[in-house]
């Protein structure tokens, strides 16, 4: 956490080299976030590049009093629904030549395979945690839309999970990357 | 019993925290259901830690020049607009 402020006060100085290095430490969480949010890994690069922009040229107004992953997070989650808004139409989730491996890759693949509204619900509050409020601002829908809808999702997802055992989620879809474990230390979104 | 997920988040109100918390004392099948419900929730959230590496560096996702004077273009394919990014910028995305 030190360093990371160390790195922050540099880059706010403009310096590259410590943008790279601190980009690089959340490159990851931002591109996963983005592709749980789109569902596709060109769109999540295209997102991870944007908030990579973001990073550089706003960081003079993040101020220290959240962490910075949780500033990114959010800036990845605005980021990320603006363009599944404008692509709405088109939106696919690629096919996964991956086949169950465990059950994070299981579950991961569970979401993915959940209808768009979806899946943005469930990856927005269930998995990075964000207040309900702030989802309802996000998606500009009451607070109790995000609660009906919410339930709606997460029945759905337990429905795909139990008729997992027999085979249903073979057709499911989801990552092409391998999921990797993250420092115990990076896991904190709040 | 439909607020048990929500329940098990902390969603509700305190009052339907409270009538939630004193149904599960009574019922066994709602209990369960509730404990189920804690451990999907607690998968999920685990799934933070597990990211997904992007094919390609963001380094090599830049189009445009590279010259160190000609400010450049990187592609905000599908977000509308494309992000300039000033000179001192370019560096930036290269390969480490
Ligand atoms: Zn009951």
């Amino acid at each position: 956490m030190k360093v990371e402020h160390v790195l922050i006060e540099k880059v706010k100085r403009g310096d590259p080299k410590a943008f790279q290095e601190l980009f690089s430490r959340f490159e990851r969480d931002i591109y996963t976030l983005a592709y749980r949010l789109l569902g596709n890994r060109e769109d999540a690069e295209d997102v991870t590049q944007e908030v990579a922009w973001i990073l550089w040229s706003k960081i003079k107004s993040f101020r220290n009093e959240s962490s910075l992953s949780t500033w990114l997070y959010r800036v990845t989650a605005n980021t990320a629904l603006q363009l599944l808004r404008k692509k709405r139409k088109i939106i696919y989730v690629e096919p996964s030549a991956h086949t169950a491996e465990d059950m994070h890759l299981m579950l991961e693949m569970a979401v993915m395979d959940l209808q768009e509204n979806q899946r943005t619900l469930i990856v927005l509050r269930d998995i990075y945690n964000f207040p309900m409020k702030e989802i309802a601002r996000m998606l500009d829908i009451s607070e109790e839309n995000v609660r009906v809808q919410l339930h709606r999702a997460r029945k759905a997802l337990r429905k795909r999970l139990e008729g997992g055992e027999n085979g249903g989620m073979q057709r499911s879809s989801g990552t092409n990357t391998s999921l990797r474990k993250g420092r115990a230390d990076e896991k904190s979104n709040e | 019993m439909e607020l048990i997920p929500a329940y098990v988040k902390g969603e509700l109100t305190r009052n339907q925290m409270n009538e939630v918390s004193e149904h599960l004392q009574n019922c066994n099948s709602c209990y369960e259901e509730a404990e189920k419900w804690e451990e999907l929730f607690a998968e999920l959230r685990s799934l933070v830690s597990y990211t997904h590496k992007p094919e390609k560096k963001v380094a090599q996702l830049t189009r445009g020049k590279t010259s160190s004077l000609t400010p450049w273009i990187v592609g905000g394919v599908g977000l509308g607009v494309g992000v300039l990014i000033a000179a001192g910028g370019a560096l930036l995305w290269r390969k480490k």
